[in-house]
């Protein structure tokens, strides 16, 4: 067990109320997780004492603000089982490191009647670097269906790979409807064909342990905001073999050995992937968060979200005219779920209105909405700082929506 | 139920929520036009005629939350047979309204519904979105 108490008094936003009093009840974890007084402390901690550049003082500031940044890559690289330190790159997000491969890693091996094959669940920002790649290349997008509980079906996986295959992507756990994919299985399976793949593990980095090592992926990209940390930071984990095959994406400062007018040539790995000066109070930041995740144990905090979103989906399931949406097997701490005749947005207004913030929409997954052919989903997710109350607080404010448009 | 709250849906709103009005499509109007909010999905479409400067036959069909389909709702009732510079009238009083100006006693009663709306930023456009296509359209139409 954790104790909840004590977690619940090193995230102070938890103790808000919304306007008209009611207490913060904050549901929108897939959304951005709140961040701990450690965080927040040590950011502050940081540019009240440490702040400069880095890689580039000889000041004392400098060298102590780079052995920050490059201590916490050395922190990434052991929280997320990397094999070389080299295979951190850090990036803005989620979003920026899968666009960091499709230039990168796309440009330079996928060519003409080329296929990707990624999932009917994905984010937009693990389905549009891909599709526009592919575009470009003129190579093909393939894309493994979803089934009605929302998820995917292993057989297809094999089948969908062909020999003109050249990456797959998927995401760890689907944003929209919790579904946690068989990631370890889609490996194997495409790298007993040679093909690489990009795991998005934006929703299960912080919520489960996440090892790239015995997951044996070859790129992994998370961001620092999920995971309890700072915004506008995120990681890139990229394989070895793969990381010295790669051109770099952006061109600048921080990133070079030597220029002239003519020609440059590149800073050793990781740092030809991260031009210019980067968030560095976002670095340290985020190993803040990974400091905190420590100090009360992945494993715990799976078990824990877990067994809150099972209560949740079960307990909401309940609700006359609520459909759950997507109902696997294998559930992160994500729940989606629509009222037969209500719009998801008049049930988020209505959650807002008691102090419980929930997300409402297409949740940057349009193609699957189309699919399921529902408009959106209202949903709701959860973190280590909830409790089952708090669900109590939610279906009691649920049924009370109903009863609005009833 | 907190007084905020039955405020927001007020029964003019959920009455032309499950009872929409001229809710019907209309494929040989004169004039469709798409009313569409990426950023919550929300999609209608409307369906009129022009006699020289007079809205006909207007009707809405599609899908979207309950403030969005209420207002498109009210506005086929209300501007029916209405010249278009009834039209920009009312709709410069509506927005009026909803920017938080003083009331107008000329400002149709119905669309009083969705001055509570005005505490909820994210969801203004719902309320405008079937009256800001019409705007749009007759406007290009100049
Ligand atoms: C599954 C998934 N992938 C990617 C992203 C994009 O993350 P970011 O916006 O931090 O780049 C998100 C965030 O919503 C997500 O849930």
């Amino acid at each position: 067990m954790l104790s909840l108490t004590q977690i619940r008094e090193d995230f102070p936003i938890l103790s808000r109320t919304n306007k008209s009093g009611e207490k913060l009840v904050y549901l929108d974890n897939a959304a951005t997780t709140q961040k701990p007084n450690q965080v927040i402390d040590t950011i502050s901690n940081f540019y009240k004492n440490h702040n400069s550049n880095i890689h580039r003082g000889i000041h004392f500031l400098g060298v102590e603000a780079t052995e920050l940044y490059e201590n916490t890559r050395k922190k990434v690289r052991d929280f997320i089982g990397a094999n070389h330190t080299e295979e951190i790159i850090f990036v803005r997000g989620t979003t920026e490191g899968i666009n960091l491969v499709a230039s990168s890693f796309g440009s330079s091996s996928i060519t003409v009647g080329d296929r990707i094959l990624i999932t009917g669940m994905e984010h937009h920002s693990n389905l549009i670097p891909w599709q526009q790649l592919a575009r470009q290349k003129k190579a093909h997008l393939d894309i493994i269906s979803v089934s009605s509980n929302g998820e995917i079906n292993i057989e297809e996986v094999s089948s969908k790979i062909t020999n003109d295959t050249k990456l797959v992507a998927i995401s760890h756990i689907s944003n929209s409807l919790g579904t946690i994919n068989p990631v370890e299985e889609v490996i194997q399976i495409a790298h007993r064909r040679g093909i690489p793949v990009l795991v998005d593990g934006a929703q299960a980095v912080g919520h489960q342990p996440v090892n790239v090592n015995s997951l044996d992926c070859d790129f992994y990209a998370f961001s620092g905001h999920k995971m309890f940390g700072p915004t506008g930071i995120g990681v890139l984990y990229v394989k070895e073999e793969y990381l010295s095959q790669m051109s770099p994406y952006q061109f600048g400062g921080e990133m070079i050995r030597s220029v002239t007018y003519e020609d440059a040539s590149f800073a050793d790995l990781p740092h030809r992937f991260e031009a210019g000066t980067p968030d560095i109070a976002g670095v340290v930041g985020l190993g803040a968060a990974i400091d905190y995740l420590h100090s009360i144990g992945l494993d715990k905090i799976k078990a824990y979200t877990e067994d809150l979103s099972l209560y949740m989906a079960k307990k909401l399931s309940t609700i006359e005219d609520l459909q759950i949406i997507g109902k696997p097997q294998f559930r992160g701490s994500i729940v989606s779920f629509n009222f037969d005749q209500i719009h998801p947005h008049d049930v988020a207004t209505i959650l807002d209105e008691k102090g419980i913030a929930i997300r409402a929409g297409h949740h940057c997954t349009m193609p699957l909405m189309q699919s399921m052919n529902i408009p959106g989903t209202s949903r709701a997710s959860v973190a280590f700082y909830n409790d089952k109350n708090e669900i109590d607080i939610l279906y009691e404010a649920l049924k009370a929506v109903k009863n609005i448009f009833n | 139920m907190s007084d905020n709250l039955k405020s927001l849906y007020h029964e003019v709103i959920l009455k032309h929520n499950s009872d929409p009005q001229n809710f019907k499509k209309r494929e040989d109007a004169k004039y469709i036009i798409e009313a569409y909010n990426p950023v919550c999905g929300d999609q209608f479409k409307l369906y009129f005629d022009l006699d020289g400067n007079t809205i006909s036959n207007l009707s809405f069909h599609g899908y979207g939350c309950a403030i969005s389909k209420s207002s498109a709702s009210i506005l086929t009732t209300l501007l029916n047979g209405k010249k278009v510079e009834e039209f920009i009238n009312i709709n410069d009083l509506f927005n009026n309204v909803l920017s938080g100006k003083p009331l107008n006693d000329k400002i149709p009663e119905e669309l009083l519904a969705f001055t509570p709306v005005i505490a909820h930023p994210g969801r203004i456009k719902c309320v405008t979105l079937g009256w800001d296509s019409l705007t749009e359209f007759l406007n290009s139409e100049k």
